[in-house]
Formats: C-alpha cells, sequence, structure tokens
C-alpha cells in the first residue's frame, strides 16, 4: 500500500504538511481499491470521506489528538478531583481561596476540553473494539457515555455552584465568565451537593473504566489499552 | 482601641441622636435600600451586602447644599454568601465586629452639581479609623420616596481591615455602593 499511494502522491507532495500526507497516504490506499469502479481519488465524495476516516480508524487505532485529549483530561480529572475532595474540608485561608481558583479554572479547562473532544471524535470516529462479549461491549458503551456525560455535567455544574453562591468564575484570573445563574442562596446549596454526587460518580465510573482497560490489558491480553497509549503506536 | 472609644461613643451618640430624633420625618427604608461591598479575591470580584444599617438623609431639592447624611452600618451584618466565610471577617483580624459594631459615615458639607447630583463630603468611622470622604450621589425622587445612590472606593489596608497574609489573595482596593432610600 505505501509503495503505490507514495506513487500517486509524489506530484504533489511538496505541497501538503506530513499530516495532510498521512491522510492523502491512506486515502490513496482506498483509491487503489475504488480505482476500479472508476472513481477519481482526486474528488472525494462525503460517502467516501467517511469511508476514508472509518478505514483510517481502522487501521491507525486513535488519532494522536484523541490520545492527547484521553490522557490530558485524564490528569486534569485526577488533579481536579483531589483538589476538590482536600480544599473543601480546609479552614478559610488564602490558600484555600487559591485552591478553590484553581479547581475551578481545571473544571473550566475539562469542560471545554470535552467539547472539543465530542466533535474531534463526531469527525474521528475511534476504532471498533476489540473482540469481546456482547455484555462487555455494551457496558463499555454505556461506561462511555456515562464518562462523557459526567465530564460535561460535573464542572457544568460546578459553574452553575459558583454563580449561584455570588462567585463568579475568572478564569486563569484573567477572564471573567459569564453567570450561568443569578445568586440564590438556596439553589446553591443543592447544587454543591449534586456536584459532589457527580464528582464522586465520576471518580467510580474512572476507576471501573481503568479497571476494565487493565484486564484487557493483563487478562484478555488484547490491544485495548495499548492502542490509547501513543507510545506503543507503530 | 481604648483611645477611640469615646469618639466612637459620641460619634455613635450622634447618629443614634439623629436616627431617633427623625422618628416624625423618614428615615432609611432599609428594606428598600442596599449597601454592597464588592471586593476582589483571586481576581473575582464577590458582592457583599450589608444586612443591617440605618440612617438619615435631609434633602431638599430646593436647597440641596443644605443637605445633611448620616448611615450607620453594622459591620457583623455583611453577608459573604456563606457563614463560615461572614463569620470569619467578623473576628478581630478584619472587621473585629464585636469591638467595633458599627461603621459610620456622617456628612461635614455638600456640594450640589447638575440637577440630580451632589457631591456629599464626610468623615466615614471604619475599625476606629475614620477618613474623609468625599461621595458623589445621584438623587431620583419618586412620589413618595427619594433614592441615593452612589459608589466609593476604600482601602482595607487605611482601616486596618484582613490579615496581610491574605493581601496577595484579596485586593486591597473595596468599593462600597450603596441605593439607600427614604
Amino acid at each position: 500500500m505505501a509503495r503505490a499511494s507514495h506513487k500517486c502522491e509524489s506530484r504533489s507532495i511538496f505541497a501538503v504538511s506530513p499530516r495532510q500526507r498521512r491522510f492523502r497516504l491512506h486515502v490513496g490506499g482506498i483509491r487503489e481499491g475504488v480505482g476500479q469502479l472508476g472513481m477519481s481519488g482526486a474528488r472525494l465524495s462525503g460517502f467516501d470521506r467517511r469511508g476514508a476516516s472509518q478505514y483510517h480508524a481502522r487501521m491507525q487505532g486513535y488519532t494522536r489528538t484523541a490520545i492527547a485529549l484521553h490522557w490530558l483530561m485524564a490528569a486534569l480529572m485526577t488533579a481536579g478531583f483531589a483538589l476538590g475532595a482536600t480544599m473543601v474540608d480546609l479552614h478559610i485561608s488564602p490558600r484555600k481561596v487559591r485552591l478553590y481558583a484553581y479547581h475551578k479554572w481545571i473544571g473550566i479547562t475539562v469542560l471545554a476540553l470535552v467539547l472539543i473532544r465530542c466533535c474531534w471524535r463526531l469527525l474521528h470516529p475511534p476504532p471498533p473494539a476489540e473482540p469481546m462479549p456482547r455484555w462487555q461491549l455494551s457496558a463499555a458503551n454505556f461506561t462511555h457515555a456515562l464518562l462523557y456525560a459526567l465530564m460535561i455535567c460535573t464542572p457544568l455544574i460546578g459553574w452553575l455552584y459558583s454563580s449561584a453562591s455570588g462567585y463568579p468564575v475568572v478564569y486563569l484570573k484573567l477572564w471573567q465568565l459569564p453567570d450561568l445563574v443569578s445568586k440564590n442562596d438556596a439553589l446553591a446549596k443543592v447544587l454543591v451537593q449534586v456536584h459532589g454526587v457527580l464528582a464522586w460518580t465520576l471518580f467510580w465510573v474512572v476507576l471501573l473504566h481503568s479497571a476494565a482497560a487493565l484486564k484487557h490489558h493483563f487478562i484478555d491480553r488484547d490491544a485495548t489499552l495499548r492502542r490509547m497509549l501513543v507510545w506503543r503506536r507503530g | 482601641m481604648q483611645r477611640d472609644f469615646p469618639v466612637l461613643a459620641v460619634g455613635a451618640l450622634f447618629v443614634l441622636t439623629l436616627v431617633t430624633g427623625a422618628a416624625s420625618v423618614p428615615a432609611v427604608d432599609a428594606s428598600k435600600s442596599n449597601i454592597i461591598v464588592t471586593f476582589r479575591q483571586e481576581n473575582v470580584p464577590v458582592d457583599a451586602p450589608f444586612k443591617k444599617f440605618n440612617g438619615r438623609i435631609d434633602y431638599d431639592p430646593a436647597h440641596p447644599g443644605a443637605a445633611k447624611a448620616a448611615i450607620e452600618v453594622t459591620t457583623g451584618s455583611i453577608d459573604l454568601g456563606s457563614e463560615e466565610y461572614s463569620a470569619e471577617v467578623r473576628k478581630k483580624n478584619w472587621f473585629d465586629s464585636t469591638t467595633y459594631r458599627t461603621a459610620t459615615f456622617i456628612s461635614t458639607a455638600i456640594k450640589p452639581g447638575p440637577l440630580g447630583h451632589f457631591d456629599a463630603t464626610g468623615i466615614l468611622t471604619l475599625k476606629g479609623k475614620t477618613q474623609t470622604v468625599i461621595v458623589p450621589v445621584s438623587v431620583a425622587r419618586a412620589v413618595s420616596t427619594t433614592s441615593f445612590d452612589g459608589e466609593l472606593q476604600l482601602s482595607r489596608s487605611y482601616f486596618g481591615i484582613g490579615d496581610p497574609e491574605w493581601n496577595d489573595v484579596v485586593d486591597d482596593k473595596v468599593r462600597v455602593k450603596f441605593h439607600i432610600v427614604e
């Protein structure tokens, strides 16, 4: 495939970035297959593009961007959760106020990243799951859906809580985000409870997700975890 | 603290006289008025209203220059959104509300400006310290009420409000916004 597509690429190789080139390379691979049907690789229809990206997903696993987003968010969520769990019990001090600020910045970052990640995922479908029993597949799909829902809702409710308690979020001390609701003590009391429950649910679901990944790696010995590790990609 | 006490007592007595003496004339309607402190912590603007205050503004639109104002605020009535924080600022390092129960503003001179505006010069007493401030005030008259709106900026450090260890987190400059209806 590589040799064949290299031939196809030779005309335009200087005009494209390495990333575009990679895309063209695998499109080139597809073009070989569809060439007999008389379709030109230079003008791909939407259907072909979709086919190309599915082909891409199968052959190459997760994109580097998807992997980067996954681990960056994992790190941020771990830090955000640890901060959140410790800061609430601290006595009032400048340190406590600072930790709250960092916690909020992390939350807003996670919220922004998860939205980017959703868009990215729609445009770059993840590779199909490794062969596994149907119930495991359903459980994995359900867990993933729950993770996405929690990654959106937990910071969003946190932001709502901040607004309701009369403390706007000033991202990185620079940008004041709009208040989602006006100050409301009764609402704030409910929201802080909801935020806590969501955060703890997220904690347990992340734990389940990690345990499942480790089970696939060490017990099933399949590529489930490996394909999410960027340095293992060949 | 000991030395400040007589000054404070006289001030409080003065305000009290003004307030009680005003039984026949309208006084501040606390239910329709508000006095809100806005401070910044980690650059986050936080509005904290005082729940208890009283006073009186004598204002005759025909003779704005003769207006007089006396406002007394209960420092311990500040609401920071959570009781934990509100209790904190009542402590010695902040308002020291047990020793300095109230903060007062007493006008000394009124300079009329354009229609519905005047500059009120007065003495602000807070945590035993006084400062002469000039506050631009705008007046709006309705059928049975008159409202006075204005804003002034104060320095926490001048009045010794807040432990220095907080200076990196909480701005020294604090804005006080009022909407007084009587």
